[in-house]
């Protein structure tokens, strides 16, 4: 573990190293404000809830053979099994089976790279039931993660990356802690997670493939393994941001300087994420509620033309394109605006099961999907672009009748970006897990992580998910 | 399993990936001419002596003790020893050791913007091929299907932000997914799940050196294996790696590229075009190296002046800068020409001892680098341009009784650019491993690599490596 540097003359640790490593070493339980701790449970009750509900997705079952084949008792648990794994393959499978139905939050912060920061979650609990840590630690370390994504998502430029990246780091950081590195090799595990895994947008450009799901569970068991590496005395690569071949300029985008972070009167940024009550894409939630108002169509046939009227980004992402008009895959229905109006007209909602096959090429669906137009409205892009971000859609549908029925959301209550209250949440989670965990276990599982802050090992945990 | 490949209309394998894949499946061992076979024999020999030489390296010990957390009984072999572990765990630590003693081999074509190690793809092989319990001939092909990949990549690569290390995780996946029995389909998201989400950056392989260095080859390996692992397993990697809008062409190759010409059918494979290391240092530095070798041993005190000329790229990478004469660790030491001359000069020639902590802080060494000045040589430098490249180097040293000695090294059958033949490479493996396995062993070893061609599994190869 001596580590030669120490004699050095030479520069090895540069400035964004260096605050990353000094932020997260100071950062304790008590300096986060209640607010933030309250944050950082719904988001593990929001993100353990979509868990269950994808349990059976495809990526996720081939993830979990994977574990199958190398057990390790000490390591940590493939939720909803029994199974346990290297701390790195648990968060690998994990956080890919939490992303899967895209229920899990999204940030919408202008001028940012975006992103599903949730997707720490998973990985951070691996680390902190392999190091047996407490509730008080995990949310400190959820806290961390989320800080991290989102202040790097704010001065990340280069859309050739994807925001995986930011996971990556954001978890090395909380794992790190909670292995309890000293801040030497935390500075040593930021930098075996950014230099060497770094993920190319085309993770989730069109057209899409399961991987969508998968790059937030690479990220993951690249931010833990780098974790274990420090704890091991490896040593990593020096000045990872500024060097001359560094994450700055080849992966960032260009040199930043970091935000002020979270404590100390700076509000944490967990606080900005928002949560999905229907499972798409964060840009589609507006559509999907907005054709609720008008669903579900009783005659489809008597349907003359349907115009969604979306912001910019919204109609560009996922409403602009052949392929939008004809999805080949769950993961591209569930990111395309024609398909996620057509499903909500037909069956009044849309829920995990929008995206079976059955479903996916019902042909009453597609001639629907045809009569679909997806316009920009310039108003809702302007709402989208300031702050609070508003999410608006309308929705029209002239029928051959003669009759004219429109849906609209957003800049209400009702608002994707308005915070979600605790009952919703709740309501979710019990949506999503119900039927496989049963109504008690549910509640068993919420009055605990409700008091997260109480759980001495949370290595106690993931029994209490255990499906079968 | 590819679910969406069936049912798709629009375009979801790219040129690139689909021409590594049947390129790929094309392959095969009664097709290879015999250099390539003989090639491959003496990398694979190369390489595990490389190997053995750098057991004791710290961060090949770190890597060891990760691996032995995660046992695997029916995984593949961390050599040197008898633990199994996950292959891709595996790959991870016997490629870092191979790296770490800086004497395997190194590739570039002329004129091209990149240099890389290619041998780094063979022990990640060799664990898949273990796991599979392939035969000597399937390794074989499998060894220069790896180095073809990675030398094409490498002729084409174009941007200094990313290492080349990634050409080595693209060659293992492809090689592992042939070894696994990988559809073409399969094989083609193995491809895309090696390249897209695994780039390592240059900083890697940046001054300041960190014992990261060699750790980027076993990172790269891992993530090789991986890939084909998740693939085999039915997992679904990104469409379009190379051509899509964010893929592997624009944002880490920096230019579009096709892979048409490849070794085979009468083209020549690029496994003949690697050159091996005589010593254990980079590249750059070996003909300063051979140089100090004909003038030494001397003592410090006998010493006034010792200049170095080279050619101009050797005085860039390894002779310039002020970290050049104050290396701090085993990694910024071994790619300084003044510590390589000063340590040849007093001890006669470089091995993997060259950098142990006793000689990187003795005095004598540290004051005798102190009078080491490097100048460029204008001439050498013309004749490293030229074809076939020469790598040359001469060293003047002055003696306090103004007597001077000069060694010169390039230029003739000794140069970095000539190929060794089977003695010296047998020669080379006996001086790295002699010490550990003993002169029997060694010469079994080296019978049974020589006739590998022979062999039915290749899983008995390990056993005979246990330190």
């Amino acid at each position: 573990m001596q580590n030669p540097s120490k004699t050095g003359v030479v520069k090895q640790v540069d400035s964004i190293q260096q605050q990353l490593t000094s932020y997260a070493g100071d950062l304790s339980y008590c300096g986060i404000t209640a607010e933030a701790v309250h944050a950082a449970k719904l988001r593990t009750i929001d993100t353990l809830g979509a868990l269950i509900g994808a349990f059976f997705g495809e990526p996720c079952w081939i993830a979990r053979n994977l574990a199958a084949q190398m057990p390790y008792p000490n390591g940590a648990t493939v939720i909803g099994t029994r199974m346990k794994t290297a701390p790195d393959l648990a968060a690998f499978i994990n956080a890919s089976t939490a992303r899967y139905p895209e229920l899990t939050d999204s940030y919408h912060w202008p001028g940012s790279s975006y992103g599903h920061p949730s997707d720490v979650v998973t990985p951070v609990f691996a680390a902190a039931e392999y190091a047996r840590s407490s509730g008080r630690d995990f949310l400190t370390g959820i806290v961390l993660a989320y800080e991290v994504y989102l202040r790097i998502s704010n001065v990340f430029h280069n859309n050739g990356f994807d925001h995986t990246n930011f996971c990556c780091l954001g978890t090395a950081l909380a794992a790190g802690k909670l292995l309890g590195l000293s801040t030497e090799q935390l500075s040593h595990c930021v930098s075996m997670a950014v230099v060497p895994n770094v993920t190319l947008r085309q993770v989730r450009t069109d057209p899409l493939s399961m991987w969508k799901a998968v790059a937030s569970g690479q990220a993951g068991r690249a931010g833990v393994f780098a974790a274990m590496l420090a704890r091991a005395g490896m040593e990593g690569p020096h000045l990872p941001f500024e060097g001359k071949a560094g994450w700055c300029d080849h992966v960032a985008g260009g040199r930043f300087q970091l935000e002020k972070m979270g404590g100390s009167g700076t509000p944490f940024k967990i606080l900005d994420t928002r949560f999905k009550l229907r499972p798409s894409s964060g840009e589609a939630q507006s559509t999907i509620l907005a054709a609720e108002k008008v669903s579900p169509l009783r005659n489809l046939k008597d349907v003359k033309k349907i115009t969604v009227e979306l912001y910019k980004k919204a109609k560009l992402s996922k409403g602009t394109g052949a392929h939008q008009w004809n999805p080949d895959s769950r993961e591209a229905a569930d990111h395309s605006v024609p398909y996620l109006v057509a499903v909500t007209l037909m069956d009044g909602t849309v829920t995990l099961r929008s995206f079976n096959d059955a479903r996916l090429w019902n042909p009453e669906l597609r001639a629907l999907m045809q009569k679909i137009e997806v316009t920009e409205n310039e108003e809702f892009t302007r709402a989208y672009e300031r702050r609070p971000v508003e999410h608006r859609t309308r929705i029209t549908v002239l029928t051959f009748s003669g009759e004219r029925l429109v849906g609209e959301t957003g800049g209400d209550e009702d608002d994707f970006s308005m915070p979600k209250s605790d009952a919703q949440i709740e309501e979710k989670f019990r949506g999503l897990t119900e039927d496989m965990l049963g109504a008690k276990r549910a509640n068993t599982i919420l009055e605990k992580l409700w008091h997260l802050e109480d759980v001495k090992d949370v290595s106690e945990i993931p029994p209490l998910l255990l499906l079968h | 399993m590819n679910t969406a490949i069936q049912g798709s209309e629009h375009k979801i394998t790219d040129r690139i990936q689909q021409r590594l894949t049947n390129y790929a499946w094309d392959m095969n061992y009664d097709a290879l001419p015999r250099e390539a076979i003989h090639a491959a024999k003496v990398r694979i020999i190369d390489t595990l002596g490389a190997l053995i030489g750098g057991f004791y390296g710290e961060p090949c010990r770190i890597a060891r003790a990760i691996a032995a957390q995660v046992p695997d009984p029916d995984g593949a072999t961390v050599l040197g020893t008898r633990i199994k572990t996950a292959p891709d765990m595996c790959a991870f630590v016997n490629a870092t050791t191979a790296r770490y003693a800086e004497v395997n081999d190194i590739y570039r074509l002329p004129g091209a913007n990149f240099a890389g190690h290619p041998s780094d793809v063979i022990t990640p092989v060799l664990a898949v091929a273990e796991h599979t319990r392939a035969s000597g001939r399937e390794f074989i092909t499998n060894v220069v299907l790896a180095y073809e990949v990675t030398c094409r990549i490498c002729d084409v690569f174009n941007n200094r932000g990313f290492d080349n290390t990634n050409f080595c995780c693209l060659a293992i996946a492809v090689a592992a997914g042939r070894m696994y029995g990988l559809a073409p389909a399969q094989l083609s998201h193995c491809i895309s799940m090696a390249v897209v989400p695994n780039g390592i950056l240059k900083q890697v392989r940046t001054a300041p050196l960190s014992m990261w260095k060699a750790v980027g080859a076993g990172q790269a390996g891992k993530a090789g294996v991986f890939a084909a692992i998740l693939a085999r397993a039915g997992m679904e990697g990104p469409h379009l790696p190379f051509e899509g809008k964010a893929g592997w062409c624009k944002y880490i190759a920096n230019q579009d590229f096709t892979m048409d010409t490849m070794g085979g059918d009468g083209t020549r494979f690029r496994i003949l075009d690697t050159v091996l290391r005589h010593r254990a240092a980079p590249r750059n530095t070996i003909s300063a190296i051979l140089a100090a070798e004909k003038i030494a041993r001397v003592k410090n005190e006998h010493v006034k002046h010792v200049t170095v000329e080279v050619y101009q790229r050797a005085k860039e990478r390894a002779g310039t800068g002020e970290e050049r004469w104050n290396p701090d660790s085993r990694e910024t030491a071994d790619h300084s020409i003044p510590y390589l001359v000063a340590a040849t000069l007093l001890d006669g020639g470089v091995s993997p001892n060259t950098f142990s902590d006793a000689h990187l802080w003795n005095a004598e060494l540290r004051a005798l680098m102190q009078k080491v000045e490097i100048i460029e040589n204008k001439e050498f430098t013309q004749a490293y341009a030229g074809v076939p490249r020469e790598h040359r180097a001469r060293i003047t040293l002055v003696t306090s009784a103004g007597e001077q000695r000069v060694g010169e090294a390039g230029g003739d059958d000794n140069d970095l650019a000539e190929q060794m033949s089977d003695t010296q490479v047998a020669e080379k493996f006996r001086g790295l491993t002699e010490d550990y396995l003993g002169p029997r062993r060694v010469d079994a070893i080296l019978d049974g690599l020589w006739h590998l061609d022979q062999l039915s599994d290749v899983a008995g190869i390990p056993s005979t490596f246990i330190l």
